[in-house]
């Protein structure tokens, strides 16, 4: 095999499965005559994004967008620690429960279940879906949504990401003098661990489970309401 | 007056393209290298099967069946009419737009 050909199947590894089954031969042939430059490349990589965003599942989407925002607060604390531990960048917590030992402030909201309930009630309310369909959806967008939660943790045991626990009354050091480094404020209910941050999100999903499940229910009801003819 | 489709086509690489197909079926490759002929413009391989995938979805082009590994594409009834009335609003728009632009 070619190194051209070689690039041009990892190209194409980049489109979904159903749309590379539709045009993927066409496509390869395609690209197989022409010179492969780099325009062609970021053309070829820019639209196979755009056709996994458009095979997306809106449960996809909105897992993406959560993880998108828990990543800007996460960068938002190493880079501008909050004053207090309450702040929208403190996103690791001190959790008051036995378990888990840390809370992730963005997922243990109430706007995160609504959000969660309303996307599975819509994707139900449109599509054929079951109720452990949408209890799964609920799932995968907390599985996305935790995943920069996950690297964090990941870096935090590895001691490239360093940790900066603050106890009541401490003030956060900057940037320029902590380098990267997140800062934890500390309520002296448990002590601070790098696990705790990594086995976190999986305290998430039960909860994501049984809101996407709700919500998918009740979406079912109202498109079985709707396709009922009218008395 | 007719009202432009709602599902029409919205951008240029679409406009293109079945502006190459009314002239009969293609398949990529030619379809790019007419454009590139008779509008100067190359369109890249990626964004040529992102429009097309976008046609065959709204049904104003078709593939056809062949044995090879490049399927023609040809331009269907509603993608002739609906490319026939983006056309005439462009010719529309340009025929004022050079008007105005004459010195008086």
């Amino acid at each position: 095999m070619t190194s051209k050909s070689s690039i041009v199947r990892i190209l194409l590894r980049l489109y979904p499965a159903a749309w590379r089954r539709e045009y993927g031969l066409e496509l390869e042939d395609l690209l197989m005559t022409r010179a492969l430059g780099p325009s062609t490349v970021a053309d070829v990589a820019f639209n196979a994004l755009r056709q996994r965003v458009r095979h997306a599942s809106p449960a996809t989407l909105y897992g993406l967008t959560v993880m998108s925002v828990i990543f800007l607060l996460l960068t938002w604390n190493i880079v501008a620690p909050p004053a207090t531990g309450d702040g929208l960048a403190a996103v690791l917590r001190d959790s008051p429960m036995t378990l888990p030992t840390i809370a992730i402030a963005p997922l243990t909201s109430y706007y995160y279940l609504l959000l969660v309930a309303a996307v599975t009630s819509r994707m139900a309310s449109r599509h054929d879906v079951s109720p452990s369909q949408s209890g799964m959806d609920g799932i995968r967008i907390c599985a996305i949504a935790s995943l920069p939660i996950v690297m964090a943790g990941v870096l935090m045991l590895l001691g490239i990401l360093h940790v900066e626990v603050l106890r009541a009354g401490q003030s956060p050091t900057t940037f320029a003098q902590h380098g990267f480094t997140y800062t934890f404020y500390d309520s002296g209910n448990h002590e601070f661990s790098p696990i705790a941050v990594l086995i976190a999100p999986m305290f998430r999903i039960l909860e994501s489970w049984m809101w996407g499940t709700i919500g998918g229910a009740f979406g079912r009801r109202g498109r079985v309401r709707e396709s009922q003819p009218a008395k | 007056m007719a009202r432009k489709p709602k599902a029409g086509p919205a951008s240029d690489p679409e406009i293109l393209i079945l502006s190459s197909l009314a002239s009969g079926p293609k398949h990529g490759y030619a379809i790019m290298k007419d454009i590139e002929t008779f509008a100067g413009v190359s369109l890249g391989p990626g964004t040529l099967y992102t429009a097309i995938t976008r046609l065959v979805e709204r049904k104003f082009v078709a593939p056809q069946s062949s044995s090879g590994r490049q399927r023609p594409y040809r331009l269907t009834d509603e993608g002739a009419e609906g490319l026939a009335i983006v056309l005439s609003d462009m010719r529309r728009v340009a025929i004022v737009g050079l008007k105005r632009l004459r010195p008086a």
